[in-house]
């Protein structure tokens, strides 16, 4: 009761309501996600008490994270890697003409997402963060593959050759720079530019939005090929449309949330398995629709990334731990208000802890009515000729990597890369594993050179700890169950 | 030819994993971790190895499949090589112009010279689109957040 007292009081509604929107507005500006929103509004947080300011940063961190979505499915342009897969069904959708459906199931998604992440982390949030502890790197590891092999297995274009290849390389290419564990440099070929590796949105740009527009440039997509762009289509979902996707909805926030609990997981992998998990669970014939415009393949990723965030926020108040980027950057504004986040916050400063915990949930609801209003002039973006379109996209990638790192070699790096990804999507590679696959990179080496120094250079851990054995397993499955079914269904037919 | 083609990507993949490990033999291995099991250079050789598997694979299999599949291809549409490669020596020439000509007019040119590219020949229109938005990004980003992009300055100042 005390965080629904707090969470509504006028200026804290304010608060949330003024953070989202302006998060929202920040997610969509190219290279600017969740995190560098909330670090360029804690000056702003001084002016209130803790538990005001930590609502404002709440709203910022949902919407920049709706933000980036917003910029995801209209212009093919993952600003941050919890979005990637939201473009996977999001940007043919927009490309068909059905952007403004597109928009307003990413909008009820993340409503709902966060809404049931927001109810578990009330239940729940004590309890998860001491099981959140019995997570190590064998763990972790597992995670990561399992992450890893359900994009992989499920990527469609190509096969499953090309894209367990484009997933290695995204591996190697996460390699370059300087090693975690040992400080050593790999593969920087003696360039300071490459120290810090090359940067996630340098890749995820080039490989998504960038190469998008240089094939529309390559197939000679002017201002009078016909733009079905320009028609934004109903906002409204269909009975059948609802039926279909509300499940997907409630499985992914689930496994969105505990996901979103383990420190370091976070929102990538959550969207990732659970666009993988909602294919693998999907009929045939629905199976098929993902990756061309499915919405129940736009619906899960974009659920579970918003309950990740949440859950997120779990080791960060319970245990004062940050789980990600994002909240390891609201940590520091939480030392900076004189709040040690930990086991006795919610003794100490139930404000603090109920407060922004309820606040989450009337970030959710804020977002959902300044947004779904706002939807159809989001949408006119894609009523630009590509004429405009093209070169003003090409310029967004380009100045919002150049944002990040202030370094114009790495703009080169984009273009080069960019040039490479329209000939391999010419030949059906993949792109998606290969983002995982650098995402997960340096976490996946990390956890494995650590599992196998807890148990003497020896791959042990895998069958003498259970969770991770069972990881494994599911991991497995994965693989195998597509050709069981097949089997399974020839043997019926037989 | 579309299994030619496959191919030559999957023997460029080749290439280009044989290429990798062999620059993970000149990784420096931490002083003292010579004689260890698992260090820098383990993971990379780990991806070498199955890089090439794959890559080899898909030149054998993807190749047949290629073959086999190219008889019912419908007729490819003309491409325009001309104007993919004009596109990327724009963006080339922006990042080379952004820090020395500052960023309204890098932009500036970059836009204009890119609707030009892509077809667009009414000027008003163009000269709007080439001018508003680096305007607009510029005060947002200089006013709003307070980030700085790079500026104009005359050589020598």
């Amino acid at each position: 009761m005390a965080g629904l007292e707090v969470a509504t009081r006028p200026t804290n509604l304010l608060l949330v309501s003024a953070g989202c929107f302006a998060g929202t507005l920040i997610g969509m500006l190219p290279g600017l996600g969740p995190v560098s929103a909330i670090a360029l509004l804690i000056p702003v947080t001084y002016a209130f008490d803790p538990a005001g300011a930590l609502i404002l940063l709440a709203g910022v961190y949902y919407g920049a994270v709706f933000g980036g979505s917003t910029s995801a499915i209209l212009l093919n342009a993952p600003g941050v890697a919890g979005t990637v897969a939201t473009t996977f069904d999001g940007f043919p959708l927009a490309r068909s003409g059905a952007a403004g459906k597109a928009l307003a199931v990413a909008a009820y998604a993340s409503f709902s997402g966060g809404t049931l992440a927001a109810v578990m982390l009330l239940v729940a949030a004590p309890a998860l963060a001491t099981v959140s502890l019995s997570f190590q790197s064998p763990e972790y590891f597992a995670l990561m593959v399992l992450g890893l092999i359900a994009v992989t297995a499920f990527a469609g274009e190509g096969g499953f050759a090309k894209s367990t290849l484009m997933a290695v390389v995204g591996l190697m290419l996460a390699t370059v720079g300087t090693d975690r564990t040992d400080g050593v440099m790999r593969f920087t070929f003696g360039r300071l530019d490459l120290l810090d590796g090359i940067s996630f949105l340098l890749l995820a740009m080039a490989a998504f939005a960038l190469s998008e527009v240089l094939l529309a440039a390559l197939n000679g997509e002017t201002r009078q090929t016909t733009n079905k762009l320009a028609d934004m289509g109903s906002l409204k979902l269909s009975r059948k449309e609802v039926q279909d996707v509300a499940p997907a909805i409630g499985r992914s926030s689930l496994l969105g949330f505990l996901i979103g609990v383990l420190p370091g997981a976070g929102a990538t992998i959550a969207s990732f398995m659970s666009y993988a998990f909602e294919r693998n669970l999907a009929a045939p014939k629905a199976q098929k629709e993902f990756g061309k415009g499915s919405l129940r393949g736009l619906a899960a990723p974009e659920s579970a990334n918003n309950a990740a965030s949440s859950g997120s926020f779990v080791p960060l108040l319970t245990l004062g731990v940050p789980g990600s980027a994002t909240t390891a950057v609201m940590l520091g504004a939480l030392i900076s208000y004189g709040i040690n986040p930990g086991p006795s916050l919610f003794v100490d400063r139930p404000d603090v802890f109920w407060g922004v915990i309820v606040s989450m949930y009337v970030g959710n609801v804020v977002l959902l009515i300044l947004n779904l209003p706002l939807i159809p002039y989001f949408a006119r973006i894609l009523a630009l000729p590509q004429t405009f379109l093209v070169p003003l996209i090409v310029f967004f990638c380009l100045v919002g990597v150049y944002l990040v790192s202030f370094n114009v070699f790495d703009l080169y790096l984009m273009i080069a890369f960019g040039a490479v990804a329209v000939v391999l999507r010419r030949f059906r590679y993949p792109m998606a594993p290969m983002i995982v696959g650098f995402t997960l990179g340096g976490l996946l080496e990390t956890n494995l050179r650590r599992s196998m120094v807890l148990y003497d250079d020896s791959f042990s851990f895998v069958w003498e700890r259970p969770i991770t054995l069972l990881i494994m397993v599911l991991t497995v499955l994965i693989v195998l169950l597509p050709v069981l079914r097949k089997r399974w269904r020839r043997a019926v037919t037989d | 030819m579309k299994a030619f083609s496959e191919r030559l990507m999957a023997l460029a993949f080749v290439a280009f994993c044989l290429f990798y490990g062999l620059s993970a033999t000149t990784i420096a291995v931490f002083p003292g971790r010579e004689h260890e099991l698992i260090t820098s250079r383990s993971f990379p050789y780990g991806l070498t190895i199955v890089g090439l598997l794959c890559a080899l694979y898909i030149a054998v299999k993807a190749g047949a499949d290629a073959e086999a599949e190219e008889a019912g291809q419908p007729v490819r549409r003309q491409l325009d090589w001309l104007r993919f490669a004009a596109l990327i020596a724009v963006s080339v020439a922006y990042s080379f112009l952004l820090e020395r000509t500052g960023f309204i007019v890098s932009t500036t040119l970059f836009l204009a010279a890119g609707m030009l590219v892509m077809g667009e020949r009414r000027w008003v229109p163009l000269i709007a689109a080439a001018v508003a938005p680096p305007l607009i990004f510029w005060a947002l980003l200089e006013f709003a957040l307070d980030i700085h992009l790079p500026s104009f300055s005359w050589p020598g100042a």
